[in-house]
């Protein structure tokens, strides 16, 4: 019984899942502490830099934080160790006295609402597009979605958000950038109302955008490959001899084998939801986790730092772990090769 | 005088390659009877698949159908393949004519499991009855030989390729179509195996009578199988005749080669031999007779004018295509040092 738990295919991943987390965590640990300067420094550097004298802000410093940045490292490491067995992230070190769980737990719902949302999108329209181009490959449509596709895909999210603020926003005026950022507009509070959904979906729409954008064109070009190499197999030839209407072709022959493997790529997506994107967050100014990240970045805030890193890659292995059990029950040549 | 099942005439079928043009059928002319099984043989790339599809008309998009008809003659009327619109042909597929193309061994969606294989092809026909389709599907199982609730319930990667070769031929049956059309069926499978499905396709003819039009490079399974046999060189069909006629006088010399290069298992000699040269191109169109670059029989007229299929004197109902045609090229040929020799 033991032995069969432990040779069990499942049991293995879930022991491969907890050992990668593990490691992450360490490493983040130990490299986030490498970086050059911690708190402290840049907390003086900054006031000092606002024209506060030397002696005032070490001893603003002082006050502020309590922490012990000379305890040794191993110490450190193993009372980290210890409260996250206990699930507790720890306290920030520069909103003081906040919970590191509270902090996540205000910012990170805003990035999955939008990166789960563009994600959706992205995925669902590329694998229509990319059934499109299949279909009438070399056709001017094709040709016309693929070029797009194969720029969009290869200029930076970045890029395109700065343009459509620059372009969209400052030259046209098609929207108010000031009133547009953000994650809600003043005053609104989170509830189940039409009012409340409408401002987040007008504050969300240009990161959706933005991500939209810049993901589906590689998820088109993908399906497309993989449905062009599906019409060829002898399975949808011998389909169309036994008489079997094209679209019961299209879809369950077709696209239901040309879909698969886009599965792995979809769970690392659906891991990546959880970062977001701090750079997108930053231009939009959108209150999501990788705004708070990149903050965390600059003031060295090593609890809210590591307890955001621990989440991007537990929610990605985790992703991983479920896209495979998803894939086995789709495709049963895994699910056989797995018993 | 048998009666006609299939009439193909004049049929010309050509692909665009990347960069030029091939010409895969050239006015090919063939009768097929009803009920008569039909084998349809010459070497790699002579055109057999492509005469295999054009009966469903499923060619490729990169093909184009310059010349000729085909006939299909059911329940006594006439149906032009290639002027029937699709919706039509769609009915038409599967239940009265069965094309099992090339590659059978992944003919299976490999996400479904067989028994959604059976129920979707019938459904597809008009079925309703899921109960009833499902007790033909284990009937006709039971009847090549597999353990019919077993294989029901399996996907398709589950089976051997020979097992699923009969799941195929029985997939096939489920319709009881008027003509089925296999493409080199036993060409992936084991010596062993080839043999069980020659046996189960002889049984399964008698008991179904269908009309069979088998597709193979293999002459000796033609010999075993058909009981006549259609010879094909170049997209062109070059001798048609009746199996014994065909094996005991061929009257064209690649006919000839071929049988003589069928190699004999029995008696204490194994050599093989085989035609000499290879297969012409076939991106131009010929002026003369195809097989003129490897013939042991050719002269001038050869060069310039193209032989076509005509009667031989002798035999009712044996054609063939050669400027030199006699009773007597077997005889040439073995005498000859034409045919080279493997040991
Ligand atoms: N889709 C296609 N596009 C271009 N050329 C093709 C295509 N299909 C077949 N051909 C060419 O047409 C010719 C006839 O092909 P076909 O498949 O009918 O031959 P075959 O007799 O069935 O050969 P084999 O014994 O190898 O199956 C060959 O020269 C082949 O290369
Ligand atoms: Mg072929």
């Amino acid at each position: 019984m033991l032995k069969k738990i432990l040779s069990n295919y499942f049991f293995i991943r879930l022991v491969k899942a907890l050992v990668t987390i593990f490691v992450v965590a360490t490493f983040t640990f130990f490299l986030i502490r490498l970086m050059p300067g911690n708190p402290l420094d840049i907390f003086i550097a900054t006031q000092l830099a606002q024209g506060v004298p030397l002696q005032e802000a070490q001893e603003r410093a002082a006050s502020l934080f309590h922490i012990d940045l000379s305890r040794p490292m191993m110490l450190q490491y193993l009372d980290y160790l210890k409260n996250l067995a206990r699930g507790d992230f720890g306290v920030s070190i520069i909103s003081t006295n906040t919970p590191v769980s509270k902090i996540i737990l205000r910012f990170l719902p805003w990035t999955l609402f939008v990166v789960t949302v563009s994600l959706f999108i992205s995925f669902i329209g590329g694998i229509l597009l990319g059934v499109v181009m299949a279909l009438y490959r070399n056709s001017w449509i094709d040709q016309i979605l693929s070029f797009l596709a194969s720029i969009i895909s290869s200029i930076p999210n970045y890029v395109i958000a700065m343009l459509i603020v620059v372009y969209f926003g400052v030259k046209l005026k098609w929207f108010n950038i000031a009133e547009i950022r953000g994650s809600l507009s003043p005053g609104v509070k989170p509830e189940f109302s039409l009012y409340f959904l409408k401002d987040a979906f007008y504050h969300a729409m240009l990161p959706i955008i933005v991500y939209v954008l810049t993901t589906i064109g590689s998820w088109m070009l993908v399906m497309k490959s993989s449905t062009i190499s599906t019409l060829g197999e002898d399975y949808v030839e011998v389909a169309k001899a036994r008489g079997i209407k094209e679209s019961r072709i299209m879809t369950s022959y077709v696209a239901r084998n040309a879909i698969l493997p886009l599965f792995v790529s979809l769970a690392i997506s659906i891991g990546f939801v959880v970062g977001g994107s701090p750079l997108i967050e930053s231009i939009f100014v959108y209150q999501g986790i990788g705004l708070k990240l990149s903050d965390a970045i600059t003031t060295r805030d090593y609890p809210v730092m590591q307890a955001i890193f621990l989440i991007i890659t537990a929610s990605v292995v985790v992703a991983n772990f479920l896209a495979d059990l998803l894939l086995g029950v789709l495709d049963p040549r895994i699910r056989t090769s797995r018993n | 005088m048998a009666t006609k099942h299939i009439i193909v005439d004049d049929l010309s079928v050509e692909y665009l390659g990347a960069t030029k043009k091939i010409y895969a059928l050239q006015h090919v002319s063939l009768d097929i009877n009803r009920g008569e099984s039909i084998a349809l043989v010459g070497e790699s790339g002579c055109g057999k698949s492509t005469l295999g599809v054009s009966f469903i008309n499923l060619l490729p998009l990169n093909s184009r159908i310059t010349s000729g008809t085909i006939k299909f003659i059911s329940n006594s009327k006439e149906i032009d393949i290639f002027k029937t619109p699709t919706s039509e042909l769609q009915k038409l597929r599967w239940s009265k004519i069965v094309m099992m193309a090339q590659g059978a061994l992944n003919a299976f969606n490999p996400v479904m499991r067989i028994r959604d294989h059976f129920i979707d092809t019938a459904y597809s026909h008009g079925w309703k009855n899921k109960t009833e389709i499902l007790n033909k599907a284990r009937y006709l199982l039971k009847r090549v030989h597999l353990d019919s609730e077993r294989v029901l319930s399996s996907f398709p990667h589950e089976l051997s390729g020979g097992m699923r070769q009969r799941v195929l031929l029985s997939l096939g049956l489920l319709l009881n179509p008027e003509v089925v059309i296999l493409d080199e069926p036993t060409t992936a499978l084991d010596i062993l195996t080839q043999r069980n499905i020659i046996e189960l396709l002889k049984e399964l003819k008698k008991e179904f009578n269908f009309t069979l039009i088998f597709i193979t490079h293999d002459l000796s399974l033609a010999a075993e199988l058909a009981d006549r046999v259609a010879v094909m060189y170049a997209g062109k069909a070059v001798e048609v005749g009746d199996v014994y006629d065909i094996f005991a006088t061929p009257y064209h010399p690649y006919t000839a080669g071929l049988i003589t290069s069928t190699p004999k298992l029995r008696g204490e000699s194994t050599e093989v031999t085989s035609i000499p040269g290879s297969p012409p191109n076939l991106s131009e169109i010929f002026k003369g007779c195809p097989f003129y670059e490897r013939c042991p029989l050719r002269s001038n007229v050869c060069i310039n004018s193209q032989p076509k299929l005509t009667a031989v004197e002798e035999k009712d109902g044996h054609l063939v295509a050669c400027h030199h045609a006699s009773k007597n090229t077997l005889e040439h040929i073995k005498q000859g040092d034409w045919l080279s020799t493997i040991q």
